[in-house]
């Protein structure tokens, strides 16, 4: 049985609920409370996927342990495509941690510069834009390869929740018709400040 | 005025984009006939975004309490009343709007007189810049059309009708389309190029 130690306003634990709504998988959910000194996981931060006796923690990671062991289709981690999903999924854990840092001090209250953590939150949309604007010239709708994969998932929260530290996607018109594309597939569930509807 | 807000590609039918227009929030939406609409970014409920909400048939529906306006920005059916003929002052606020050559455009004060034709262009991209339309305009060798905010330049050996609009002071964002076909890519690297070359200028 799959087990997902979870945060429900963490942009990190939805990627890998939508992961897991997008495959149709089963699974239970431990809610963990983040407050500070309380307690959170054995193995560390969230999001942590249980799977029978394997943990997985680190939610790049998670999506493409999700991909590689329940997914037998194997369209969310095209072979052929596996050097562009790479680079998103590394993406997703450095520069758009920005956009992770501002919405804490945004929303929850934690230290942080915000206009600094902004400028660099917008300077990883942009990066987005022009690469999603690029693939569009040339016909392809996702990051990688013709359809979606764990790469759009991975950066997907972070732009929808822009918005909570007070960037749009004014500026962004790829991500912008990306975003709503990606909450049109089958599956698809939001959480707090991303509607399922589109 | 009319004012060059969006390539009409970034707007296929069903879709909102959420446009900044000199500090104003603006709407664009297409139903599912086909025309472009450009209302103010706000519900009159309860001041919610309407870019939020989502378009159903030719009406726009608020995310937060699905009131739907139809064309002209009237509201048509709020859903906690199902019985009420909504009353017709409650309505969004509609601006008029206009597509051609590929490009939508706005006339907020009603000014503009009829609205600009121009010959179809290839949408490549709208870009957001961080320059003001001065700076920007030294580093382009630009040939003015008779409307606003509409000119036609050569880049990197590429031609392009641009419009633009302000979203905020020291900010631009253009709105790129080639005239030749097949010349899409190469446009798009010479409109990142431009754009580093501005801020660039800015920051320098």
């Amino acid at each position: 049985m799959l087990r997902l130690h979870d945060y429900v306003l963490s942009a990190e634990c939805y990627a890998v609920r939508l992961m897991l709504a997008l495959l149709g998988l089963a699974h239970e959910r431990r809610a963990v409370d983040l407050y500070p000194g309380a307690a959170t996981t054995p193995w560390g931060d969230v999001p942590v996927l249980e799977d029978g006796d394997d943990v997985v923690t680190d939610p790049g990671l998670i999506l493409t342990y999700l991909a590689r062991a329940h997914d037998p289709s194997g369209r969310w981690l095209p072979a052929e495509s596996a050097a562009v999903v790479s680079r998103w999924l590394a993406f997703a854990a450095t520069d758009l941690t920005a956009l992770r840092d501002a919405r804490r001090v945004a929303i929850l209250a934690a230290p942080g510069d915000l206009d600094a953590l902004n400028r660099k939150g917008y300077m990883a949309l942009r990066a987005l834009d022009d690469h999603l604007a690029t693939r569009r010239l040339e016909g392809a709708d996702w990051l990688a390869g013709d359809g979606p994969t764990v790469a759009d998932i991975a950066v997907f929260p972070a732009v929808m929740l822009s918005h909570d530290s007070g960037i749009g996607l004014e500026d962004f018109p790829s991500l912008n018709l990306w975003q709503r594309r990606l909450r049109q597939l089958p599956g698809f569930v939001g959480m707090p400040g991303i509607p399922d509807y589109f | 005025m009319w004012v060059p807000i969006a390539l009409g590609r970034d707007v296929p039918r069903g879709a909102t984009r959420a446009v900044l227009l000199e500090g104003e929030e603006l709407v664009v939406w297409r139903g599912e006939a086909g025309t472009v609409q450009v209302w103010e970014d706000r519900c009159p409920h309860r001041g919610m975004r309407l870019s939020f909400g989502f378009v159903r048939g030719d009406a726009l529906n608020c995310l937060y309490h699905g009131w739907e306006y139809g064309a002209g920005a009237s509201c048509r059916r709020i859903p906690a009343h199902p019985d009420l003929t909504v009353p017709p002052t409650i309505r969004a606020k509609a601006f008029a709007a206009t597509e051609t050559g590929g490009l939508i455009l706005v006339d907020r004060d009603g000014t503009g007189g009829p609205p600009p034709l121009m010959l179809a262009g290839l949408p490549v991209a709208s870009l957001a810049i961080a320059a003001d339309p001065e700076t920007l305009f030294q580093l382009v060798p630009a040939t003015p059309r008779p409307d606003p905010q509409l000119v036609e330049a050569t880049l990197d050996g590429v031609r392009f009708h641009l419009g633009w609009h302000v979203p905020g002071p020291g900010r631009i964002m253009l709105h790129a389309l080639v005239l030749d076909p097949g010349a899409e890519s190469r446009a798009l690297i010479a409109l990142h190029k431009l754009r580093s070359e501005a801020e660039a200028r800015r920051a320098a």
